[in-house]
């Protein structure tokens, strides 16, 4: 069910005043969002799903405290990542990071069901340990602001670029090792 | 104990409870302890409170 | 889906540096687009997971707040009971030995004050959800 923005705003403002049936058409509305991002966050299929399911719980039971003036979908987002963040402080793996084979070969084989290539690019991604990766989605593919993400994180607006930086240095790295094109499909490099 | 000393006893124990059912509601969001202020919130009135809102509600710097 | 967005809101004109910044920064969202901006999208596109029905969703939604309300009584009312004995006690020292009552509530502001610095670091586990 696709809410138009007039249905939107009213939802939330019901939802924020405790109306069952308006959150969980926010919910639904923005359920395809969350779990591409958190799909894209974890490389896992698995801990998505858990993670999705655990950011909708903690969104009905926070509901009260959500401005209305924001997005439904920025907030979740902004739930999700913290989850994620905790969940992979808790296990150690924020920094120090090893890319699950299984749990990306899983995604892969999924990617290759519905006739998709698989980019190899992506790969390069999932080797980003999360405290990296995920500023780098929210920044360069989501769009969200260096305030945002400093926010949602609890980090300093410098780590904040810092991480970007790294990152990115070494993205850049990886895929000129590999010698592959960048998209990992059969197009020709092309010079920017 | 004279009537005074009941009334005084049970303001008193009601000053507490509300005290530490308030710290408990507001940290369980916020704070990582809300069982800590909770109990110290029992034993005395206001030092919780103050502590609790330079620590936990004070925007930090 | 990438959504560009810009905060400066600033009325001043920006510095050289300001101005070499911004522009390393725009160069590098460039790069990770022409790099990643293809691969994420279709990657996107062929993620198209089963949302819940709308009935599954409301029935969580009134469970879990059920569930969660429940579990709220169950910790205040451990906490009311607990401070039923918690305040007795200190009732009957306070009648028993004044002394003994103060040192008490002393030692309850030095041992909350050693707790405090000990655990400052992990104040950042709960943060702030909103937004």
């Amino acid at each position: 069910m696709i809410l138009n923005e007039t249905e939107a705003s009213t939802a939330i403002r019901l939802a924020v005043r405790g109306d069952e049936k308006a959150l969980a058409s926010l919910l639904q509305a923005n359920y395809t969002v969350l779990y591409r991002y958190m799909l894209k966050v974890t490389m896992n299929k698995s801990l998505a799903e858990d993670l999705v399911q655990e950011t909708m719980l903690k969104a009905i039971e926070r509901i009260g405290t959500f401005r209305a003036k924001a997005k439904f979908s920025t907030w979740l987002i902004s739930i999700g990542t913290r989850l994620y963040m905790d969940e992979m402080r808790r296990k150690g793996r924020e920094r120090k990071w090893r890319t699950d084979e299984q749990a990306l070969q899983a995604i892969r084989f999924e990617a290759a069901m519905s006739q998709e290539e698989w980019p190899r690019a992506l790969d390069a991604l999932a080797d980003l340990p999360p405290d990296t990766r995920v500023p780098i989605l929210l920044k360069y593919y989501y769009g969200y602001s260096y305030e945002e993400i400093a926010q949602w994180l609890d980090i300093p607006l410098g780590t904040v670029k810092s991480r970007l930086h790294n990152g990115l240095n070494r993205l850049r790295k990886e895929l000129n090792e590999d010698g592959e094109k960048p998209n990992g499909t059969e197009q020709q490099r092309t010079a920017e | 104990m004279d009537e005074l000393d009941i009334v005084i006893l049970f303001s008193v124990f009601l000053i507490l409870l509300c005290q530490s059912t308030w710290l408990y509601m507001d940290a369980r969001h916020r704070s990582r302890y809300p069982w800590f202020w909770a109990i110290w919130g029992l034993i005395q009135c206001p030092m919780p409170l103050i502590f609790y809102w330079l620590i936990v509600r004070r925007k930090r710097s | 889906m990438a959504r560009s967005r810009t905060g400066q809101s600033s009325s001043v004109p920006p510095n050289r540096r300001e101005i070499e910044q911004t522009r390393t920064e725009a160069e590098d969202a460039q790069e990770f687009e022409s790099l990643f901006g293809d691969s994420l999208r279709a990657w996107d596109a062929g993620i198209d997971p089963p949302p819940p029905h709308l009935l599954e969703l409301e029935k969580l939604v009134v469970q879990h707040r059920e569930e969660t309300g429940r579990k709220l009584w169950r910790e205040l009312s451990r906490l009311w009971l607990i401070g039923l004995l918690v305040i007795g006690v200190l009732f009957g020292l306070l009648q028993w030995n004044v002394l003994a009552f103060a040192v008490v509530q002393v030692a309850a502001i030095a041992a909350a004050a050693v707790f405090l610095f000990l655990t400052r670091k992990n104040k950042e586990a709960e943060r702030r959800w909103t937004n």
